[in-house]
């Protein structure tokens, strides 16, 4: 039976709606991965760093990036994140912080499939942000196989093969892509969370390097610290205004698509 | 998952009680997650001192001692890394990291919360007695928090009614808060679950009741909250509620003569019923927290 899009709205808005605010865009926000910043500023620093070390390498990004809800120090959004995977709840993950997981990914992309495309290309192909623990079974993979079946979307694995413990940086060597017969020409790449977004542009340079002409970035979470000055202002005054709802475009980064 | 062996059970006990554990429940998950394990936190925190230690090794007594006598009086200890420990719960962020239990502990996948001031008008107490009539035909749990009022008539009707009820408290289990629920409490225990997230000697304090409400809230799918005033400790259920990404009905009452009942009408989740009517229809429903068509995607995804 096909996923009935409305009530997986609907259950999504109570189960996470509470605790989650929608992503921005705007010049307010930077232009890669929505965490706020002041203008004329385009960039925050950690997208800034990873856009300098990759051209000085003269290595190809990822198109757009696309997180759906910014997370921030509040402890139930940490523990979504850490509990869809069975981190700090125990050796399982917690069955409801997975199925808001998965559906909010599996919603991003059923509800605004049309936004990407139309923006850019039409996609050819899914592929996800691998752990760096050498979990072979992660749930993220799983998440990307569900969204595999309800899009038509064939899946492209990455595997990383760097060292242990993994660093954070940007560092597509880290990673391959597993040999397959898919057409990469524009990967979704689906990630949970985005803290640098190291490890996301290292797949998608990856992803370019191995024949994809586009690459967008389907992400859960925006990680915003306090730490930040600008976010620290952002979750004070702006962010609650927005509860999260799976029909606000990530894209356009209002209720309204492109 | 298992169950976890007898002396990390000690351990996790001792930790919650030895005054230098500096970190709160919250960071004690993360460490314990992040280390693998309660026994190599417990191991990391050794060392630092002779009395440390033997402040350590009294602690570890003392509990291996009080487990002997909790499980004489009839209680059941469970931590958040037990196989029988309730799901739920594990969905909040202030999940007990242990709870004390006396009674049936099973699933309680469909409970309901049904809470409100502790000094209830007439219409209040008909209003409990009409939910809990109209939603007795289903296999729902009722919830509550075993105070005067609303929520002693929340138990006293599912009693009546044969319905399941859970008593979370804001005490340990060797004390009944108020007094007058001694025989109340008894009949809980014998028919449905009394839990606890302190341990069984505690008191209560004017801080474990709102503690407690985040565990009824995580415990439940959904919050009834029947007549609440301006300062009544109940807005705060809602409020968790909402955080946790659980439902809550107010009556029009709460809505409409409470600025933070207002206020939670905003909410997502939150939903207000005109009439008693109304709020059994929405109890019944959300009693369900994930509708079956979507929970059939799980196999999927674990």
């Amino acid at each position: 039976m096909p996923l009935d899009i409305h009530q997986a709205a609907d259950h999504l808005s109570i189960s996470v709606g509470g605790y989650l605010y929608g992503t921005r865009r705007g010049v307010d926000f930077c232009r890669v991965c929505t965490t706020p910043v002041i203008p004329p500023y385009a960039y925050c620093k950690a997208c800034n760093d990873i856009n300098h070390s990759a051209s000085l390498k003269s290595m190809p990004l990822a198109d757009m990036v696309l997180p759906l809800v910014y997370i921030d120090d509040e402890p139930q959004s940490k523990l979504l994140m850490h509990g869809y995977k069975g981190d700090q709840v125990g050796p399982e993950p917690q069955w409801e912080l997975l199925l808001s997981v998965a559906l909010m990914a599996d919603l991003g992309l059923l509800i605004h499939r049309n936004c990407i495309e139309s923006t850019l290309s039409p996609l050819t192909a899914l592929s996800f942000v691998p752990s760096t623990r050498g979990r072979l079974d992660q749930p993220i993979k799983r998440i990307a196989n569900l969204m595999s079946k309800e899009s038509g979307l064939p899946v492209i694995e990455a595997k990383y093969i760097g060292p242990q413990p993994s660093t954070r940086g940007y560092s597509p060597t880290h990673y391959e892509i597993l040999p397959g017969a898919v057409d990469p020409t524009h990967v979704l790449l689906i990630d949970d969370t985005w803290t640098t977004g190291g490890s996301a542009q290292s797949v998608a340079t990856l992803l370019k390097l191995s024949g994809s002409q586009v690459v967008t970035v389907l992400v859960i979470g925006r990680w915003l610290r306090s730490s930040w000055p600008p976010s620290a202002d952002f979750i004070l005054n702006q962010m609650k205004q927005k509860p999260y709802t799976p029909f606000d475009c990530p894209v356009s980064g209002t209720g309204s698509c492109p | 998952m298992g169950t976890l062996k007898g002396q990390e059970l000690v351990y996790l006990i001792a930790m919650l009680g030895l005054p230098d554990t500096k970190s709160s429940p919250f960071d004690l998950r993360t460490q314990i997650g992040e280390m693998g394990g309660i026994s190599n936190v417990w191991e990391s925190q050794g060392e630092a001192s002779l009395f440390v230690d033997e402040l350590r090794n009294e602690e570890l007594r003392r509990t291996e001692a009080l487990l002997a006598l909790w499980k004489q009086q009839g209680y059941e200890v469970t931590s958040y890394l037990d196989q029988r420990y309730p799901d739920q719960l594990r969905s909040i962020h202030e999940m007990p990291l242990v709870i004390w239990t006396k009674g049936k502990l099973i699933s309680d996948k469909n409970a309901v919360s049904v809470v409100g001031t502790r000094n209830p008008d007439k219409w209040a107490l008909q209003y409990v007695d009409a939910l809990v009539d109209g939603i007795a035909s289903q296999n729902i749990t009722i919830v509550s928090g075993l105070a005067e009022g609303i929520d002693t008539r929340a138990h006293e009707a599912a009693l009546k009614r044969e319905l399941r009820t859970v008593a979370i408290l804001g005490n340990g289990l060797d004390t009944t808060y108020p007094k007058s629920n001694v025989l109340l409490q008894e009949q809980i225990a014998d028919s449905g679950l009394l839990l606890s997230q302190f341990k069984p000697d505690f008191k209560p304090t004017k801080y474990s009741f709102p503690m407690r409400n985040a565990t009824m809230s995580g415990y439940s799918s959904v919050s009834v909250i029947i007549q609440a005033g301006e300062h009544s400790g109940t807005r705060i259920q809602g409020r968790v509620a909402v955080g946790h990404g659980r439902s809550v009905i107010l009556s029009s009452q709460v809505a409409k003569s409470t600025e933070w009942g207002a206020a939670l009408t905003e909410k997502p989740g939150v939903f207000v019923a005109r009439n008693v009517d109304e709020a059994i229809e929405l109890a019944i429903r959300y009693s369900t927290r994930v509708p079956d068509e979507l929970s059939a995607l799980l196999p999927q995804l674990v």
